[in-house]
């Protein structure tokens, strides 16, 4: 992965985001807040925060599902033929023209698993998390994982995105690990 | 919209959709097939109370960071209110400013969006009739039994957990409703929704005061 190819994809990715239509960040943060507290509080039993981890992802993934018709009508982005030009596309293009995250990738092991890193998280504006099971087991922003891996599935890449580092925990970044795990079948075939 | 962080509105519409199905499932998960209409009612009138609660909670946050930037903000009539709402809060939440703005005696004023966003992608309604957020009707109700009115999500809908027009628009008045309990601190207004088949989405501030009976 060429260093000057990541900068293209990430002028691609600004120059996405700023031909969108756009509104406030604080919105955002505020409307996932508020979605957020309302699962944690609808828990059963109050230790089980990874189902809301669950809930999130699988949000995202529905998300991301309907966002790459907007990201392969608008970026720019030609097709990815390969997982590294997937990852590399959907960290530095679709992050930043959806969620303005300005993102870095690197390959963790070839061809398999990338490392996905950025400072800066729209999601977590306002936001500390109560110390105890919260803040040790809720990914808070565990929708952005769902929403790539939603994404990614539509145009036929399963991957597992999982966050590893996390500022609202204390760590000094936010870090993604995404993962190839093969092609999407087909659900059909037309023999002839 | 200089010195404020933004993000895509697409991002915004898909996440306002799953909020509100997510409000919607959390009543409609004990929705049965066979449930009586009495029960469908309660759970539909839960679902709508979630829903606006929901809303107004986050229009109460958004209006503190909106008033943060806006220190002039200090007088405030019905008029300041009406263009606040169609202006700063359009912007943030939709990305544009109200289309039209019609008052009556600065009492009551009707904020129209000519195609609001979060309604895109929802069925077109049938010539002559409207969905508004004042009728409260269970959804046994919607089936023939209610010509003039689409309001109520059909049954397929709810077994689903699929948002209806009323869902989204009940969702949005909890959201103007949150903002205005800070904006106008001093009086209650009353808002409502509709939407007509022309797509225009009507949103309701009436400032006048209430005649006690």
């Amino acid at each position: 992965m060429s260093a000057s190819r990541s900068l293209t994809a990430a002028k691609e990715g600004e120059k996405a985001f700023e031909s969108g239509e756009k509104v406030s960040a604080e919105f955002f943060a505020i409307t996932y807040g508020a979605l957020v507290q309302q699962m944690l509080a609808d828990l059963p039993q109050p230790d089980n925060v990874e189902t809301v981890n669950q809930q999130l992802d699988a949000m995202g993934r529905r998300i991301g599902a309907r966002l790459v018709e907007e990201f392969g009508a608008r970026s720019g982005s030609p097709p990815c033929r390969t997982f590294a030009q997937a990852a590399e596309s959907a960290a530095l293009i679709g992050l930043r023209m959806f969620l303005n995250i300005k993102a870095t990738v690197e390959p963790v092991r070839a061809a398999d698993t990338f490392s996905i890193t950025f400072q800066e998280n729209p999601l977590a504006l306002f936001v500390e998390l109560p110390e105890g099971v919260v803040r040790e087991r809720l990914w808070y922003s565990n929708v952005v994982c769902g929403v790539l891996s939603g994404a990614l599935a539509m145009v036929g890449f399963v991957a597992d995105v999982v966050f590893v580092r996390d500022t609202l925990r204390g760590d000094p970044t936010n870090e993604l690990l995404l993962t190839f795990k093969g092609r999407e079948k087909e659900t059909f075939q037309i023999e002839r | 919209m200089a010195h404020h962080t933004l993000v895509s509105e697409s991002v915004v519409s898909g996440l306002s959709f799953e909020l509100v199905s997510y409000a919607i499932r959390r009543q409609s998960n004990e929705m049965e097939e066979n449930s009586s209409l009495a029960a469908r009612n309660e759970i539909e009138l839960n679902a709508l109370k979630d829903l606006e609660g929901i809303g107004l909670l986050i229009g109460l946050r958004l209006s503190e960071r909106l008033l943060y930037r806006e220190a002039t903000f200090g007088v405030s009539t019905p008029l300041d209110v009406a263009r606040f709402v169609g202006q700063q809060l359009w912007k943030s939440a939709f990305g544009k400013k109200i289309d039209r703005m019609k008052h009556m005696d600065n009492v009551y004023f009707s904020l129209i969006d000519n195609n609001f966003r979060w309604l895109q992608g929802f069925s077109r309604l049938k010539t002559g009739y409207v969905v508004s957020t004042l009728v409260v009707c269970p959804p046994g109700y919607s089936e023939g039994s209610v010509a003039s009115d689409e309001a109520s999500p059909s049954r397929r809908e709810r077994i689903e957990n699929s948002p209806s027009h009323k869902d989204i628009l009940v969702y949005t008045v909890g959201i103007l409703r949150g903002v205005t309990q800070v904006l106008y601190p001093h009086g209650s207004i009353r808002i409502h929704a509709t939407l007509n088949p022309e797509n225009e989405t009507q949103f309701i501030l009436d400032f006048r005061p209430q005649t006690s009976s």
